[in-house]
């Protein structure tokens, strides 16, 4: 199968403006989320005793959240994330996070973990990584719209690293894609998946942990995401 | 949500951000908790309503003019002991942590959930709970 990474088309300028402006759309944008998300709670809080307008209210929150977290996912590819990467046991954080992951992954795919159950720590972040997995997720019940199976395989790699193989039974993706998963918007135009930044996102943040992913994928034969992180034996449990 | 009309809360709160649907916001939201506010357009403006004797300040970091940390930094030199919450723009992450650095108690990043800066302010700050 092809192994792709991220295709790099811009130059370092048009990257640098690039990030410029997501940040400074995500800066300007999250004000006035915060100006209708905050005005909607508040409006919550005065009038709870009116449910019609409790329902529009909750419906304008949820849009807000949306919002919210298109904002964040603009701020983190716009380099002005920081991550705060410690000693994390990366089979202890996926079996935690399976019901969540099975959650989004939706009712017609199942969830299994593989890849032995001792501790297996990476320096990593934690939350960053919670990210990555749950968005993933997100990407396989897109992947799998039939139903499938979503295995995550925990194991060490060369050099001291650790390794997460994220694997759908999806029906994969042709060259040209797999040589542009991880560009922001992209699945979103040809699949429409989710927001369309999810993995753009993942490597970003994976790359501010140090670590990396690429994918390993074909037509009718699934997409594997393979993502590595730098090992943190010795540096004791999170 | 910690309710101050009914726990007594009382108290003076300075809102310093150049956004002036977010000092209205903050305003409605916590004098709906019983406690007074005053607004602050700049940095310059709020060192200027430090003689009002505010218990707390919420204090933007990104602002034009002297920034949120710098103006942190100048409250310090005169209120040592008063508590400054930052909010934090998307982004500003950074310059937050610098913030707690200088002093801040806390930082909060927009968007935020309005219960959310109410356990910060006002079960913590205001009620004198221990922070984490």
């Amino acid at each position: 199968m092809p192994r792709a990474s991220t295709r790099k088309t811009a130059a370092p300028a048009d990257d640098e403006r690039m990030t410029e402006f997501a940040w400074g759309v995500a800066h300007q944008f999250g004000n006035l989320v915060q100006v209708i998300l905050g005005f909607a709670q508040l409006i919550r809080t005065q009038r709870p005793n009116d449910p019609e307008l409790m329902d529009e209210i909750a419906e304008i929150i949820t849009a807000s959240g949306r919002a919210k977290g298109l904002v964040e996912q603009l701020l983190i590819l716009s380099h002005r994330h920081a991550v705060s990467p410690a000693a994390v046991d990366v089979r202890q954080l996926v079996q935690r996070l399976k019901g969540a992951l099975a959650d989004l992954a939706g009712s017609e795919v199942t969830v299994e973990l593989a890849g032995g159950d001792g501790p297996l720590m990476a320096a990593a972040d934690a939350a960053g990584m919670e990210r990555i997995l749950l968005q993933m997720a997100s990407c396989a019940r897109c992947a799998m719209p039939k139903g499938g199976t979503l295995t995550i395989e925990t194991a060490p790699a060369d050099g001291g690293r650790v390794r997460l193989t994220v694997r759908d039974t999806g029906e994969g993706f042709d060259a040209e894609a797999a040589g542009r998963l991880f560009e922001p918007f992209y699945l979103k135009k040809r699949f429409g998946y989710g927001d369309g930044l999810d993995l753009a996102v993942a490597k970003e943040l994976m790359a501010l942990q140090e670590g990396t992913i690429d994918a390993e994928t074909a037509p009718g034969r699934g997409t594997a995401y393979h993502l590595t992180l730098p090992g943190a034996s010795g540096r004791g449990r999170q | 949500m910690v309710d101050g009309t009914k726990t007594g809360l009382a108290g003076l709160l300075l809102v310093v951000d150049d956004d002036t649907q977010i000092q209205l916001l903050l305003k409605l939201f916590f004098e709906s908790k019983g406690l007074r506010v005053i607004l602050a357009g700049s940095g310059e403006e709020g060192l200027q309503l430090l003689g009002r004797k505010p218990v707390l300040v919420l204090l933007d970091v990104n602002m034009p003019g002297i920034n949120g940390v710098e103006t942190l930094k100048k409250i310090k030199t005169t209120h040592k002991s008063l508590p400054v919450v930052m909010i934090s723009g998307g982004g500003d992450e950074v310059l937050a942590r610098a913030a707690l650095k200088a002093g801040a108690y806390d930082y909060i990043s927009k968007p935020f959930d309005l219960e959310y800066l109410e356990t910060v302010v006002l079960t913590k700050v205001l009620l004198g709970i221990e922070k984490d």
